[in-house]
């Protein structure tokens, strides 16, 4: 048998269903993955061997019983630790949340224990989902599986390092600027930013919610709709999750078709800055594209150059009535970049963040127009540079700090004020060896259409064949 | 008025109850002078007929389906 730490979580779900393997077996495979590469990577905050060795026993009982089994029973997932469990320390990647037990359990949680999947921990993180890079003061650095002198990109840094290095086949990570989708392009994994509201984020460390979402970051394109399919929907503990149906993610992946689909491609904004083997791999894909029968177009893209002011005139205050009376009383728990990126919301006035709330739904419905028009999805870099090392990153609260953030999120940014869905998806590797990443924006809840079209792309490439240890 | 660094930090405090060093309320001076800017400059309009719930119900109307 190969290494089943390999599979994709498709093909573990499949091998547990046709007892193949026991989930016992699986989970100690992927315990003993992790226990390898822990001292490189340091993905895990929290790693609960124990505990998810007993969900694994209880998965093979009741596979053994004939019962009637979920869509990831016996899958050994773990998620960016401020995912809420009942009884659980849940650090939000924190010094100030080190010891901190919720009394309740995130939605998403409990979607995925019904559909049986296992729980293997709590994963490294930005302190409290801010900072585009993955770094930690607190608990340490996360690191690249691909080339551990490397960011993972974050916030949800040790869900890209996890799922990247095969220690686990999913994990939920969080993206209010792009934290979903950096750590899956920089880990060479897929990500999906659902449309703003798609996701349920009760018992979910909040930062902005105006902007926060929940997405999983996984292997393949069809691992990552199985996810989303499970966690999405209308949620009665969080009325601010979308009423609208969720449409069959998985079924929109198999023998994808893409003939006659357009694709729209910035002319503006989203290449400002790129690095020469980044506008190749995005030229390469768009190749891929068009032999399988799409159309490129051209589009500009209006108001990019203030949706990061109209972003931060939400995310800034909404984040800092979070962490005010933190701020005031313990400073010195913050990193020092984390606080410094918090202090902008003490100073945004009323007036300017109720005018960006207001102003939003005009915004994307320009965008909107513009591009979908036009066409049928967006295409954009993900990250419009190689991805970074640690040493040129990790620059603290200097005052180079915020040119650094904004390089890093440029292409991502944009989408969270605009509200649309955006799957990040791995594009082959750029000259430092580390990977590249595209990203498919559609109308809002047309994350069906983007699977689509980053399925037949995934299935022409092979991308995702590849593993940072071949 | 200009809006400087040693405004800016007697204002969060007043406020806020939060104490900013020098590098801090110098750079937040100029972050809040560029939101400013900005959203000054999109609200031109009348925003009078908007109302909290607008984007929510606005993506739902953008996203073209009929089936919700």
């Amino acid at each position: 048998m190969t290494d089943p730490t390999r599979w994709t979580l498709v093909e573990a779900a499949d091998a547990l269903a046709s007892k193949k393997i026991s989930a016992r077996e699986l989970t100690e495979a992927c315990i003993a993955k992790a226990e390898v590469r822990q001292p490189v990577l340091n993905c895990f905050i929290s790693l609960d061997a124990e505990g998810a060795l007993a969900e694994a026993d209880a998965a093979d009982a009741a596979l053994a019983r004939r019962e009637a089994v979920g869509p990831l029973q016996g899958v050994p997932l773990a998620h960016k630790d401020m995912y809420y469990r009942a009884g659980k320390v849940s650090t939000c990647g924190s010094k100030i949340r080190r010891d901190f037990v919720p009394d309740h359990t995130a939605t998403v949680l409990e979607r995925l224990a019904a559909a049986g999947a296992l729980h293997m921990g709590g994963l490294n993180m930005s302190e409290f989902a801010v900072g585009p890079f993955g770094h930690n003061e607190h608990w340490g650095h996360c690191h690249n599986p691909w080339n551990p002198d490397h960011v993972t990109g974050g916030s949800s840094s040790g869900s890209g390092s996890s799922v990247g290095g095969r220690v686990v086949f999913g994990a939920l990570g969080s993206d209010t600027g792009g934290s979903v989708r950096l750590p899956a392009a920089c880990c060479g994994l897929v990500g999906m930013k659902g449309t703003q509201t798609r996701v349920s984020r009760y018992g979910v460390m909040g930062l902005s919610f105006s902007l926060d979402n929940v997405g999983p970051l996984t292997r393949t394109v069809r691992d990552n709709a199985r996810m989303m399919g499970i966690i999405a929907g209308a949620d009665p503990k969080d009325l601010t999750a979308a009423a609208v149906p969720v449409d069959d993610y998985e079924a929109a992946v198999i023998d994808a078709e893409i003939k006659g689909l357009r694709i729209a491609v910035p002319s503006n904004y989203y290449y400002d800055g790129a690095t020469g083997d980044v506008r190749a791999r995005m030229d390469e894909s768009l190749k891929v594209f068009e032999s399988l029968g799409a159309e490129i177009v051209t589009v500009e893209v209006p108001d990019h150059d203030k949706l990061a002011d109209l972003a931060i005139a939400l995310r800034g205050p909404e984040g800092a009535v979070l962490h005010q009376a933190w701020m005031r009383d313990r400073p010195q728990d913050y990193g020092a970049q984390v606080k410094a990126r918090l202090e902008p919301g003490l100073m945004i006035a009323g007036t300017e963040y109720v005018t960006s709330q207001q102003i939003r739904p005009q915004i994307t419905q320009r965008f909107v127009d513009a591009v979908f028009a036009e066409a049928d999805v967006f295409h954009a870099p993900t990250i419009n540079m190689p991805v970074p090392s640690i040493a040129e990153t990790d620059v603290k609260a200097s005052p180079n700090f915020p040119a650094i953030i904004a390089g890093m999120t440029h292409c991502t940014r944009p989408i969270n004020y605009l509200g649309l869905p955006s799957l990040a998806v791995p594009a082959g590797f750029t000259d430092n060896g580390l990977p590249a990443s595209f990203q498919l924006i559609g109308r809002p809840f047309a994350e069906a259409t983007l699977y689509r079209v980053a399925s037949a792309y995934e299935a022409e490439t092979k991308f995702a064949d590849r593993a940072p240890d071949d | 008025m200009k809006l400087d660094a040693r405004k800016l930090r007697d204002l969060v405090m007043y406020w806020q109850g939060v104490e900013l060093d020098d590098e801090a309320a110098a750079r937040l001076a100029k972050q809040s002078i560029s939101v400013g800017k900005t959203l000054n400059a999109v609200a031109g309009g009348s925003m009078f007929d908007t109302e909290p719930a607008h984007f929510d119900r606005a993506l739902v109307a953008m996203s073209g389906r009929d089936d919700d």
